[in-house]
């Protein structure tokens, strides 16, 4: 269950403001606004990759940023899985090792390696150099490395976007299958409300830096 | 043989300056293109200044410090009871701060280069600074860094102006090349230049051109 308060959140970039209030509860959320209105600026907000310029950002009754007490935990300890739009691979890595990159800091009972690459379907490019996958290979790849760091909930922003409708249909029967498997919360970030249905129990939307 | 002597002195030499330059130039290079902090732009100034001192001016600053009455040439001298300055060390260090601007201004570029979203990333994985600069930036910013190191073994293989200063050129223990050309020169000993000449030239050519290939060949993203 993710349990995300943002209390009076605030962060300016320039001329944009990013704005969240209130408290948000699912096992399954889900964020759609349209390109360009702080989806990815939120996730890299409760990700731990910026720091609110005021306010407090709980989750799961821990604080992770507190502006007033200048607490603010960093993005490595908050075990939080992040699935960028990009997939962002290590292209000086093999597929392999891009997947064991953070399973270090998983707990002994994190995710079988075996397993998990079988879900995936990753088993024929376990070999391969990141460089040279198709899209839907990188998400999928993406996915596996995060799930193995032994996060508590994932963060996914814009998986599908640029995929064909065959990887798309492919890259949504995994997410729904790994969370029937590990059980693991999600926060699923896309322009495409329609992306979103049947994959999140709550949908929020954002406009113009306004998170509601 | 001579000739290969003072080839293989010099090589040496030239390779222990940037293997001792080299941490350090990383790890400013590093600072430069990552961090800020007050006084960035005068240590950067500083860092530049052995590109367009004089060499000998530098040479000159360098024989204040490292010389036996010097700060740190009597440090050393009293505790290890070497002396730094007319010896095969002050060849090495001279080439080394010589070589330090060419190898600091690659690393920064190279770092600069590496995009902050795969830092990010491996932030977000449970990575601390240390790991995340070992495992992602170092890797991803090593084509630059060789090139640089190319350019700065280069740079210190042609050292003349401060290596003559500090360490003089002492046949057959801190004779360099471009020492060793420009004493025949003196001497008048015409015929004895060319073979050293050539030695300089190819060497200087293979390493710009290695240096340069290297960072042409292609990359994909991932």
């Amino acid at each position: 269950m993710i349990d995300l308060n943002l209390e009076q959140v605030c962060l300016r970039q320039g001329d944009f403001t990013l704005s969240a209030n209130g408290r948000f509860r699912a096992e399954t959320l889900g964020i759609s606004g349209k390109s360009a209105c702080g989806k990815t600026t939120l996730l890299e907000l409760i990700i731990g990759l910026r720091r609110p310029d005021h306010g407090r950002v709980h989750m799961n009754g821990e604080v992770l940023d507190d502006v007033a007490s200048k607490l603010h935990v960093e993005a490595r300890a908050r075990r939080i899985g992040y699935v960028a739009q990009d997939a962002d691979l290590f292209p000086h890595l093999g597929v392999r090792d891009n997947l064991l990159f953070g399973a270090a800091r998983a707990d002994a009972g994190g995710p079988d390696f075996g397993a998990l690459v079988s879900a995936l379907g990753l088993s024929a490019l376990l070999g391969r150099s990141a460089k040279g996958l198709s899209g839907g290979e990188r998400r999928r790849v993406a996915l596996g490395r995060a799930l193995l760091s032994g996060p508590r909930f994932l963060v996914l922003d814009e998986p599908f976007a640029g995929l064909d409708e065959v990887s798309r249909r492919g890259l949504r029967r995994n997410l729904m299958y790994l969370h029937g498997y590990f059980q693991i919360p999600w926060i699923l970030v896309s322009h495409d409300r329609s992306d979103l249905r049947g994959l999140c129990g709550t949908i929020l939307g954002v406009k113009d830096g306004v998170l509601s | 043989m001579e000739y290969l002597g003072i080839f293989a002195f010099t090589s040496a030499c030239a390779a222990l300056a940037v293997a001792l330059a080299l941490p350090a130039a990383a790890g400013f290079g590093w600072l430069l293109a990552r961090k800020d902090w007050p006084g960035k732009a005068l240590f950067e100034t500083l860092c530049t200044l052995p590109l367009v001192l004089p060499p000998v001016a530098t040479g000159l600053i360098l024989l204040e410090i490292l010389g036996r009455r010097g700060w740190v040439g009597a440090w050393f001298w009293s505790w290890f009871g070497v002396d730094i300055a007319f010896t095969w060390r002050a060849v090495v260090m001279a080439m080394a701060v010589m070589a330090f601007p060419l190898l600091a201004g690659s690393a920064r570029v190279a770092f600069e280069g590496v995009p902050r979203r795969q830092e990010d990333m491996a932030r977000t994985l449970g990575l601390g600074e240390v790991q995340v600069f070992r495992r992602v930036s170092l890797p991803l910013a090593r084509r630059g860094l060789l090139a640089g190191v190319l350019l700065g073994y280069a740079r210190a293989l042609g050292e003349f102006g401060a290596t003559i200063t500090l360490a003089g050129a002492i046949p057959g223990r801190t004779e360099t090349l471009a020492s060793a050309i420009y004493s025949r020169l003196q001497l008048g000993q015409d015929d004895s230049i060319w073979p050293l000449l050539l030695f300089s030239l190819c060497g200087a050519f293979c390493l710009v051109w290695a240096s340069q290939q290297w960072l042409r060949s292609p990359r994909t993203p991932a």
